[in-house]
């Protein structure tokens, strides 16, 4: 290793910002050349000296007058606000949850009567599968935030195919489509429930 | 704040949050804080005040700038608490926002003074008041203190983040917005200059550079 290639890596090495091997390269070149030594030390030696005069001249004191005004000012403020979210979560949350409990009963076939629940409808496509049944909310109440405009559903021929689920929740501008394969009804005519 | 599906579960606390070190001590505190608890603020004041005012001190060498300037810095801390991430180490998400703060000050207040130090001593006849070595100690503070207002602003705040806070060069270049890489050559180029500019208060030798 050159002594020009050494004096260039010292201001790295006098501070361990080379790597092991390097380092180690250029400390067995310090060893046998003077000059490199001398510029080494002068480089020791001066950041020593950074260090001892850059000794911050805060006291006690200063810290105290610091907390003080800070203080004052915060404790007239409100506490930090949470950023405000891009879309509704409870309603988003709510959405999810509804589509999975329609996928998970989908199978079973039943109709259950009553009003649907108020965020979630569906719009069957042609099938002959029963159109998905839409269960009401008693257990699982949705918070008002997630209850969304109904979509009115119009009686249809019965499916032939994969169901589709759209729900619309209270942002207009989410709306959550679920594509299900129901099994093969039973009930030849089956009859749909109204949409409020 | 968290972003997509998981940053929601998480919210919810179905998921779990990714930790901080398990080092960080101030984590507890940012919670609490977060909460609504303004006396934790307090406590993270006490525990975190001698790094800010350090920091602030050492980039714009002025004492009632650094004090302006870490009050500053504190305000936005308590005011965008929000933003900070769990899991980041929390001393450098802080210091980030106080070299930004200097920066802004920096920048309003013009070019920075020179150390108020350096205009007194200098020539000070030895005999009438000091020992030689305390004014020799003084004007070698005078001269460093001079070298580093001297430095860019890049060079000076890597510096002073790496030689004298003692951050690691990834953590430098978090807080700075720059590569390591970047870190390592700026700071290379303060320590060079530094030591040039002390040169002629060294023991004369033989050799050559730096």
């Amino acid at each position: 290793m050159s002594t020009r290639h050494v004096l260039d890596r010292l201001p790295l090495w006098v501070e361990g910002d080379l790597s092991a091997q390097e380092a180690e390269t250029i400390q067995s070149h310090l060893d046998q050349c003077a000059d490199c030594q001398a510029a080494a030390e002068r480089l020791r030696t001066s950041q020593a000296w950074l260090r001892e005069s850059l000794a911050p001249p805060f006291d006690a004191v200063d810290h105290a007058a610091l907390r003080d005004a800070v203080l004052a000012q915060v404790r007239s403020e409100p506490s930090p606000r949470r950023i405000p979210r891009l879309m509704p979560r409870t309603a988003l949350l709510a959405a999810c949850a509804a589509a999975l409990l329609i996928a998970a009963l989908l199978p079973l076939g039943h109709r259950l009567p009553g009003p649907p629940p108020p965020v979630a409808s569906a719009t069957p496509i042609p099938s002959a599968h029963p159109l998905p049944f839409v269960p009401h909310p008693v257990s699982h109440p949705l918070p008002r935030a997630a209850r969304a405009r109904p979509l009115r559903m119009a009686r249809a021929e019965p499916p032939s195919g994969p169901s589709r689920i759209e729900f619309q929740t209270s942002d207009p501008s989410i709306r959550i489509i679920w594509l299900a394969q129901a099994t093969p009804p039973t009930d030849p005519n089956p009859s749909l429930p109204e949409v409020p | 704040m968290w972003v997509g599906v998981e940053g929601l579960l998480m919210e919810e606390g179905i998921l779990p949050l990714p930790q901080a070190p398990a080092a960080d001590p101030l984590e507890g505190l940012v919670r609490r804080i977060r909460s609504g608890d303004t006396d934790a603020f307090e406590g993270l004041m006490a525990r975190t005040e001698a790094r800010v005012l350090s920091v602030a001190w050492r980039i714009l060498g002025d004492r009632d700038l650094a004090r302006d300037a870490a009050q500053e810095t504190y305000l936005r801390i308590f005011r965008s608490l929000d933003a900070y991430r769990l899991g980041e180490r929390f001393e450098a998400w802080m210091v980030r926002i106080a070299v930004n703060v200097c920066y802004d000050l920096a920048r309003k207040r013009g070019p920075l003074p020179l150390p108020s130090e350096v205009l007194e001593g200098l020539g000070t006849d030895p005999s009438c008041h000091e020992a030689e070595e305390t004014l020799l100690l003084r004007q070698r503070r005078d001269l460093v203190r001079r070298a580093l207002a001297g430095l860019p602003e890049a060079e000076r705040a890597a510096l002073v983040l790496r030689d004298l806070e003692g951050f690691s060069t990834e953590e430098a270049a978090r807080i700075l917005g720059v590569r390591p890489v970047t870190i390592r050559s700026q700071a290379a180029s303060a320590r060079t200059k530094l030591q040039a500019a002390c040169a002629h208060l060294m023991a004369p030798r033989q050799g050559g550079r730096p």
